[in-house]
């Protein structure tokens, strides 16, 4: 049966939900009594730079454009970094896996619902979950949410416990940089073990919990880099602070919502020739590089195929059916407003 | 009179993250009351039918704005969202969040719910639309009804709370005050009255008198909202446009504000202090969380 038209108030939440990922510094060899070693601290810093910013064209005068790249150019910043007898950064978060995809927590339109309710039946009983959790769990063996971390790491290792009631049931270790970024052509065992208890938590056989610990070797005392915040008008004007770092309870740490970008970073059906993985978005969009892969105008993105898929019956390619079973699982308010 | 809850379902220290923190119109600060009964209707509804979660006792330990102080005033820090479809970057739409760690104390009535069961299936909920993080520790009280009348399981519970903090609700103190202002006053300066801070000139005997900064009643009072009040006729389901829902009534409504107090759990006589109930009174639209009397 074929639906007239889409729900206003459509909205799902998220169904990998990860915790603020924290920082803490210590030794390689001492990587076993992790617990013990000390959050990282912001640190606030104010130096005296070089003006090297790019001038504008108007601004030509010759004395005046010497008089600017002459002064200084003074800023107040957060830094982190990792004590100087310490050559290793631990981040550490916690990653729940609730079910129920595919249900809505708000729809208005009772049809609608149902209809998403057997699309998403029909999806299970032909793929299952575990395409898309095979490539999550290969996310967070690889240690992608390390971000900028990673980069320049000597080693990475991540450790992930599945936890119950507060004691661990299983544990996995993986070798970071055995998993490239770049594509998920990698799978052996371990990876597929975990795939399978994310597989678990998405179909809701059984409740999933995990805690992730991740170590990168980074070098004696080097700069860490935690989440920046974004403050409306805090950074401008002489002597405040132009760069604001992110915090809990004393603790560096990144951002809940910039670990989980990095956990759904498993989208390589938005072109044929996809050459990276990209964040499942509506848009496909990519914040770093300012544009956007799924566009409307070519009918990739997720509002057109769900519409086709839910109003007109037309089913996407398998690829893009995996696409919008993890926008279900990212979440977010989809609704339609309702023309007058 | 509302009876004794048959157990108490104690969660605590529950790390919650990402809550709402600006649940009123009026103010920011620690998620709403209704936030919390809300979680544990939800709740409730998971259990199945033979056991109901009505009444919630809320105890903070630590309540983290995600705010930033530039120069006078305190900034949320808010989120960029993912880009436009063109590449452009999308609106903020700005929002306060914080990082809060509680303790809830539920009244549970009918069959005793398994204590790790009921926190794993609350984890998977959410709290002011805050994540929770695993909790550990759950446990569920039997009470005995006759030692709870003096107290007892009270106490015992309340040593366990600390150090900490219970929001109780003070609309007594509100009226009181309110009593005592001159005729033209409303309840809500009133409320106004109790909440600000003051700063004037304090003339004491004898001695010249100094300016000084002050607040009127004692003990960490605070405006709270507890509920709402509708401001609309009552319609029925599905006559509004793009509601949530097509089967429930609905109704525009408004925040109602109270006074409330931060007090130490141990300075709590009793349960009926403790857990905020839904009362709702339909004919004249007011929806509001309270304490009720329990004990006979």
């Amino acid at each position: 049966m074929a639906l007239s038209k889409n729900a206003s108030v459509l909205a799902f939440e998220r169904k990998i939900d990860v915790s603020d990922a924290l920082f803490y510094g210590g030794k390689w060899d001492d990587k076993a009594n992790y617990g013990t070693w000390p959050q990282i601290e912001l640190k606030q810093k104010s130096v005296r730079g070089t003006i090297s910013n790019r001038m504008k064209a108007k601004e030509d005068d010759p004395a005046k454009f010497n008089a600017k790249i002459e002064s200084a150019n003074l800023q107040t910043v957060d830094v982190a970094a990792l004590p100087s007898d310490a050559d290793t950064l631990c981040v550490r978060f916690s990653l729940k896996v609730l079910s129920g995809i595919g249900t809505p927590s708000a729809c208005n339109l009772a049809e609608y619902q149902e209809k998403l309710k057997a699309t998403v039946e029909a999806y299970k009983a032909e793929f299952g979950f575990k395409i898309l959790a095979d490539r999550y769990a290969y996310n967070i063996a690889n240690g992608r949410f390390l971000w900028r971390n990673r980069v320049g790491a000597e080693q990475v290792e991540v450790v992930v416990n599945r936890v119950s009631a507060g004691k661990t049931e299983k544990s996995w270790t993986f070798d970071g940089f055995e998993y490239p970024l770049s594509d998920f052509s990698k799978t052996d065992k371990k990876v597929s073990e975990l795939g399978d208890a994310i597989a678990d938590g998405l179909a809701g056989s059984s409740f999933v919990i995990f805690d992730v610990t991740a170590f990168a070797r980074l070098g004696k005392g080097q700069e860490v880099f935690p989440s920046q915040e974004l403050i409306l008008d805090g950074g401008s004007g002489k002597g405040k602070k132009s760069r604001t770092l992110y915090e809990v309870s004393g603790a560096a740490g990144l951002h809940s919502q910039k670990v989980g970008n990095a956990i759904r970073t498993i989208d390589t059906w938005y072109d044929d020739l996809a050459e990276m993985p990209i964040a499942v978005e509506p848009y496909g969009s990519v914040t770093s590089l300012g544009c956007a892969y799924r566009q409307p105008k070519d009918k990739t993105d997720f509002y057109n195929l769900l519409d086709n898929w839910m109003l007109k019956d037309k089913k996407p390619s398998a690829e893009n059916q995996h696409f919008v079973m993890a926008i279900f699982v990212r979440g977010g308010v989809f609704g339609e407003a309702e023309k007058d | 009179m509302h009876k004794i809850p048959d157990h108490l379902l104690v969660l605590p220290r529950m790390r919650v993250i990402n809550v709402n923190c600006v649940s009123g119109p009026l103010t920011w600060g620690f998620p709403s009351v209704t936030a919390f009964c809300g979680f544990v209707h939800a709740l409730s509804r998971k259990l199945g039918d033979q056991t109901v979660l009505d009444g919630v006792g809320i105890i903070s330990h630590s309540f983290e704005p995600q705010a930033y102080q530039s120069g006078y005033e305190k900034k949320f820090s808010q989120t960029r969202n993912p880009l436009e479809s063109d590449g452009s970057t999308a609106g903020i739409i700005e929002e306060g969040r914080a990082h809060v760690t509680v303790s809830l104390i539920i009244g549970v009535y009918g069959g005793k719910p398994d204590a790790d069961e009921t926190a794993t299936l609350a984890e998977t909920l959410r709290l002011a639309g805050g994540s929770i993080l695993p909790v550990s520790g759950a446990k569920v009280i039997s009470l005995d009804k006759f030692a709870e009348q003096d107290g007892k399981t009270y106490k015992k519970l309340a040593r366990k709370l600390l150090p900490g903090f219970t929001l109780t609700d003070r609309s007594d103190l509100l009226m009181e005050h309110h009593k005592n202002m001159p005729e033209e006053k409303t309840l809500l300066d009133a409320l106004f009255d109790l909440s600000a801070m003051k700063h004037g000139y304090i003339e004491t005997e004898g001695s010249k008198g100094e300016w000084q900064t002050y607040r009127e009643g004692s003990g960490w009072l605070v405006p709270i909202p507890v509920g709402y009040a509708g401001i609309s006729p009552l319609y029925q389901p599905g006559e509004v446009a793009n509601t949530r829902d097509k089967e429930t009534p609905f109704r525009f409504a408004e925040a109602i504000y109270t006074l409330g107090q931060w007090k130490s759990p141990s300075k709590l006589k009793g349960l009926d202090e403790l857990l905020w109930f839904y009362t709702s009174d339909a004919k004249n639209g007011i929806y509001a969380c309270k304490h009720k009397k329990i004990y006979e």
